[in-house]
């Protein structure tokens, strides 16, 4: 995970910004890793299982995610890659006889993930007129705008 | 918490390759039912 703050972590990304509502995007970079264990019977089920899987793996990376906050229908799409080592751990335990099956390891790892935190506000706007002797003055009070300076 | 739906994301995708074979795919949170499903389905 990357702990330092970025501009995706704290300003974020505005995917949307109209008179009513605005819609940023946080992210922060992470690295998920995970463990596959391939049970079977027989060492030959297993090795079979064990290459169709890599190959899939290799051949058909991609991961895909929907965001499902404010109902946004964000997809981010990341790539998983797998470790070059595989283990054979049949002799571990968590099994109830020994040769009870067969077990082999292997570990995958999505490198560009993310923690995303979407944010919705709602926007509020106020139109004045200032009438003097001399000039009409018009203006327009964003609420969204002052709130992102701290001004409220 | 979006690790969830890698988590989600991943399962999704390996299930969806073992199709309807007699592979089962099961997530962190299914594995402890792992012998008691084995010994089920084998009418033990």
């Amino acid at each position: 995970m990357t702990t330092e703050r970025g501009q995706l972590s704290s300003y974020g990304l505005t995917l949307e910004a109209n008179p009513e509502k605005s819609i940023w995007l946080n992210g922060i970079p992470i690295g998920l890793e995970y463990q596959i264990d391939i049970y079977t019977r027989y060492m030959e089920e297993a090795n079979e299982y064990l290459r169709n899987m890599i190959f899939n793996i290799i051949n058909f990376n991609r991961v895909t995610i929907e965001l499902p906050y404010y109902d946004q229908k964000l997809i981010h799409n990341s790539s998983m890659h797998i470790h070059p080592e595989v283990q054979d751990n049949s002799s571990v335990s968590e099994r109830l006889i020994y040769g009870q099956f067969t077990r082999m390891t292997i570990t995958v790892e999505i490198t560009d993930a993310y923690l995303f935190d979407l944010r919705l506000n709602n926007n509020a706007s106020i139109d004045f007129n200032i009438y003097s002797n001399d000039e009409t003055i018009k203006g327009n009070i964003s609420y969204s705008n002052l709130e992102q300076q701290n001004i409220i | 918490m979006s690790v969830t739906l890698y988590d989600e994301a991943v399962i999704n995708k390996l299930r969806s390759w073992v199709g309807d074979s007699r592979l089962k795919v099961m997530s962190s949170s299914d594995v402890s039912q792992f012998l008691a499903t084995s010994a089920d389905e084998a009418n033990d």
